[in-house]
This record gives C-alpha cells, structure tokens and sequence, in this order.
C-alpha cells in the first residue's frame, strides 16, 4: 500500500455506476492497486484484483448466487470476501486464509467510490446533483497520462483560457485577469469573483461575461460554479474527481450540470465538454516534472495563479505525497 | 569491447537444453531470430543441411539470406540437438543428453509440432498450469472438463529419478468420441523431466494398450515471457494433424489469458505464498522440486 495516508484514506471513483449492472463485474486501478468491482443485489463490492489461489485476476470472473466466482478454478467468495466454496474440494470448508482483500466501496452522483483504507465521511457532495432544475452530463471517464494533483491544478486555472481554449472560453483580446478572492479552510479552498469575457461559456455560442466560482473540496476532487453577472438563476455547474491511477496516471470524471440551454441536446454538450478537455490533455501531460511540485519556490507564480498557489499549499498542509514532489 | 552481466544468473537453468523452434519451422537460407534467457539467439538450416545456432550478430540480422557455407564462420557458435522434433540449444554447458522420451520412436505414433504460442508469463506459470487439474470444468468447460463435475479426486505424486510424477489423476470430461453418450472419467498421467518441460500421457482411444502424449516444451525467452511449444505424439489413424494442431491451440487460447493475469508472474516457490490446497498435489510438488533444483530464474525464491 502507499504511504499516503490523505489520499488512501478518501474516496475515488472507479466507474460509472451504470459500468457495473447487477451480477456486473469490472477492474480498475486506484493508488498503484489494481481492484475488482462487482455488484451483487444492493451491494456493490471493491476488492484486490487477486484470487489468494494462483493470483489470477477476479476481475476475469464471474457473479453466481454464492458470490464472486475465480475464473481459473472456480473459487468463490462471498460479499465480505470469504471463500465459501473450492470445487475441486466441495465437501471441504476452505481454509481461513482464503479471503479476499476488501475495501470500501460506496456510490453517490452515479459514480462508483472506493476507499482503500478508512473513512467517516462520503464522497464530497454535490449539491446540484438532486435539483431536478438541472440536467447531468458526464465528460469522460478522460484517461490522462499525468499526476492527478496536476489535472486538478489545471481545472483550477483561469489565465489559460484564451490560448488552450481560444474561441471557446477565453480570446487573446481579454487576456488580463482582474484580482479576485482565495479563502483556504481545513475544508478546502474557495476562489471567487472571477470574471472573464467568454466567446462560449456553455456550448450556446453566444459570448458572455461569466462569472466563475471554484471550489476545491477534496485534494483531487473541485467543483466550479458559473454564472453570468447580473444575470437570472441560470447556472453551469461541474463536478470533478480525478482518479489517481498511478503516480502519473490518472483518470477524470466530470460532471457538467446546466438549468438552463435546453434547446443543446445532451450530445451537442458532451462534445463541447470533450473539445474542451482534449484541448487541455495534451497540455497537462506534456507538464514537467509529471509530480506536482508542492515547494512553490520550484516553479514561477504571478498573481493570477493565487488559486493554484493555495491548492499547492493545502496539499502541502495536508501532507499529500502521492503524485507530488 | 563492454562484456554486459546476463540477467539470467541461475546455473541451473543456463546449463539446460531449452527448445528454440520446431524442426519444421527453422528456415533454410535465411536468419531466423529468437530470444532465450535475455540473450538474442539466431537460427538456421546451413547449405549443407545442418541445424546452425549462434549468438545473435549485427552482421546476420533476422532474415539475412545465407549465400553460402562461409557466411556462417566466424559466428558465436551455440551447441546444438535436434531431438523429438524440435531444436534445442543452450547458453551453457548442458548435459550430453536431452531426458529420455522412449515412446518417441514408436512405429504406431504420429508426432507433430502442434503450433508454438507466446504468452506473457514466466514459464514456470506455464508449466504448472499444465499440471492443473481443478480448472478443466471452468476454462476448458466442455472440452477438458464438464460441470458440475468439480471434484479432484486425490492422485499420486512422487518425484523418482530426478522427475516429477502425478499418476492416477482422474478428470471426467464430457463425451469422448461419438460412441459415448455421457461425461466418463479420464485418466492422466504427467511427467516433468525439465524445469520448463511438461508431459501428459492418456490412453488411446484407438489402442488403449499405447499412450498419447501432450507435451509443452516452454522457451524462457526472458524471465516474465516465453514461448509455449505443443508437441503430440498420437496413435491415431483417423484425425489429420491440422484437425489436432487446431484443438490443440483452441484449449491453449483458453489458458492463455488466465495466464498472462496471474500475479505475480514469476512462480512464488515459498509455499505460505499462494493458498495451495489438497487438490494441486502436483503444483506443491512441482514448486518443492524447483526450489530443491535451487532454480531461480522465472521464480521468487522461497524465503524472499
């Protein structure tokens, strides 16, 4: 297991809860531990991928009515990750030994969490999430071959926009950011009052002054508020977790919620997330080095970066290690 | 000139005999290329009809043409057997003999190369997967194995003359041939002579006083990868041998994906490693045997 003990303790998605059906069963990786997902009636199980057999992949098997079945030999275990039954030896009580390596698994905004150690929490809320005012688009899952502190670094960045998103979110014309607020608490780092001239803020097309308010609630997981000045209660809100697969390896879950631009179907949406993520992609993996660099002495900051300044100082307080340096 | 240290440093696996090709398989005028044991190793039929084997050199790169005898001189010359079918070479020095295989030569055989597979895994993996019972009903269900006939029942294993023995291994398997309504026991037995190296002998159908054999001849190209070669040799008068060669391969194609997603990939030799149970006598055996062997290459050693 790594030693981090901030990230192995909160919750990270692993798939869509709709990736793992009833009797479904899935792999994924979180923290250098390749994991099994499956789903048997209300419960939805992560485990190590690795049957105590042969150290054959669960993940190859299959759900029956006693559990999850290995793919190689047929043992089976339960939902607590027993082994109740060894085929080649039926009438026999498996060992104690075998048993699965659990962990906490748990769902929330149609996203599969998992633990690898202890939490007393769940998953950061999202509070847009159950207003039925707003419909959900998922961006991703985005395979990203770069540390999950440096994805997030980049979801919280503001002067990019017109140059990695030109025509889209920022123009070179409107290049100068304005002051704006950063408050850090235990909870997380709020930034707000920025404002920005955006050519499309919301897949509409039409060029809009917006307002933006970010949100860091957990290390890897932030949340960004948009809204137009002096306008109505329309709002485009986005929830992001950021799966550290490995230490430069990640994958990001985006939701994009909107109460308003109904006549963009949901794809005409999903594309416009996608072209804005593709964009910053190759952007983010070309960064060096890969591991967030958390002494700020290491790389160059001006004032329009003070959100990215207190993301990497929280860390710091933290003590998150894993995909920093 | 940098001598480089090999990565295999196991005496006992560099002075074996190990498998490069099938006979039939080893070109004639041009530079056929393999790995073994790390090592780059090339092959080929020389003008004068003999099997050739050196170090790969930057000089006789993969699919050179051979013009002539003398293009073969001045080579990092490795020894050489063709034996039952197969081309075999060493990085060492090997014994003089290759493990007896008696039933080789039997007039009523048919021996054939039953295709020659890469799998990601080490080739001790391999090799005890071969040995394994218990997983016929579920990765070769309907072939191999028929559920719910899961039950192992126990059978003999002994190590005797310097080989591992598993007798009286009895699998039901689904209907054998078309005379035979219902599931019926099989009986095999198996025979490691060779840390990579595995037979499995049956009855015969067609002469049930004579065995067929099935063997794997496992090529450690590097520690982590290796090439699986199928050899059988039947008494069969009925099947043709691309009949064989396929089912042959269809029931590996099985094996391999469960092979290349076991961890690790190298064969844990410490017995408190994996969870054997009373049903994998021969795994046990096999792993105890290796480490006794004091074979390191392809394995965690036990008490690492």
């Amino acid at each position: 297991m790594i030693d981090d003990p901030v990230l192995v303790n909160d919750w990270h998605v692993v798939a869509r809860s709709d990736d793992v059906p009833e009797s479904g069963v899935a792999g994924a990786r979180l923290l250098g531990e390749d994991l099994v997902v499956w789903r048997q009636g209300s419960e939805v199980m992560a485990w190590k991928d690795l049957c105590v057999h042969r150290g054959t992949r669960l993940s190859l098997g299959q759900v029956t009515g006693l559990g999850l079945e290995c793919a190689y030999h047929g043992w089976t275990y339960d939902q607590s990750g027993t082994c109740v039954h060894i085929p080649s030896r039926p009438q026999q009580k498996p060992p104690a030994r075998a048993c699965a390596t659990t962990y906490a698994a748990t769902e929330a905004h149609g996203l599969i969490w998992v633990s690898l150690g202890r939490t007393d929490t769940n998953p950061p809320p999202y509070d847009e999430w159950d207003d039925p005012a707003f419909r959900h688009v998922l961006g991703g899952p985005y395979e990203i071959q770069a540390s999950a502190p440096r994805v997030i670094e980049n979801f919280l960045d503001v002067t990019h926009f017109p140059f990695v998103h030109e025509g889209i979110l920022g123009d070179r014309g409107h290049a100068e950011l304005g002051d704006y607020n950063v408050d850090t608490s235990p909870d997380g780092i709020t930034a707000s009052d920025i404002n920005t001239w955006t050519p499309n803020p919301d897949g509409s097309g039409e060029a809009k002054m917006a307002q933006w308010l970010y949100r860091v609630l957990r290390p890897l997981t932030a949340y960004i508020g948009l809204s137009i000045p002096g306008g109505g209660p329309e709002r485009y809100t986005m929830y992001f977790a950021v799966t550290p697969v490995d230490e430069r390896r990640s994958v990001g879950w985006m939701w994009n919620s909107m109460n308003y631009n109904h006549d963009l179907s949901d794809e005409d949406f999903g594309a416009y997330i996608d072209e804005i993520v593709m964009q910053d992609i190759p952007i983010v993996e070309s960064q060096r080095p890969e591991l967030l660099p958390l002494d700020l002495a290491a790389e160059w900051h001006v004032r329009g970066d003070r959100t990215a300044v207190a993301y990497r100082r929280w860390l710091k307080e933290l003590g998150v290690t894993f995909g920093t340096s | 000139m940098e001598i480089t240290q090999p990565a295999c440093t196991d005496p006992v696996i560099w002075n074996q005999w190990h498998v490069i090709s099938a006979l039939d398989e080893v070109p004639a005028g041009v530079v056929s290329e393999t790995l073994l044991l790390d090592e780059r190793i090339s092959f080929t039929t020389s003008p004068d009809g003999e099997y050739r084997v050196w170090r790969s050199s930057s000089r006789l790169p993969a699919g050179a043409e051979i013009d002539g005898p003398a293009s073969l001189n001045g080579l990092d010359a490795l020894p050489v057997k063709p034996e039952y079918g197969y081309l075999w070479t060493s990085l060492g020095e090997p014994p003089d003999d290759l493990f007896p295989l008696p039933e080789y030569h039997h007039p009523k055989r048919r021996n054939m190369n039953a295709g020659s597979v890469g799998v990601a895994t080490s080739a001790p993996r391999a090799v005890e997967n071969f040995l394994d019972l218990a997983h016929f009903p579920y990765v070769h269900e309907g072939s191999l194995g028929v559920l719910p006939h899961t039950e192992v029942a126990e059978y003999d294993v002994e190590v005797r003359d310097g080989e591992v023995h598993a007798t009286k291994c009895d699998m039901m398997v689904p209907k054998v041939g078309v005379n035979f309504d219902e599931p019926l026991v099989m009986r095999y037995r198996y025979r490691v002579p060779h840390p990579y190296c595995v037979m499995l002998y049956y009855d015969s159908l067609p002469d049930p006083s004579l065995e067929d054999i099935c063997a794997i001849w496992v090529q450690p190209m590097t520690a982590d990868r290796v090439r699986a070669h199928n050899y059988m040799g039947v008494i069969d008068d009925t099947s043709t041998n691309t009949d064989i060669k396929g089912y042959q391969l269809l029931i590996f194609a099985q094996d391999k994906p469960i092979l290349e997603n076991q961890h690790p990939k190298r064969l844990p030799l410490d017995p408190r490693a994996e969870t054997p149970i009373r049903a994998d006598r021969s795994a046990i055996a096999y792993r105890r045997w290796l480490s006794d062997l004091g074979v390191t290459y392809g394995v965690i050693p036990a008490g690492l």
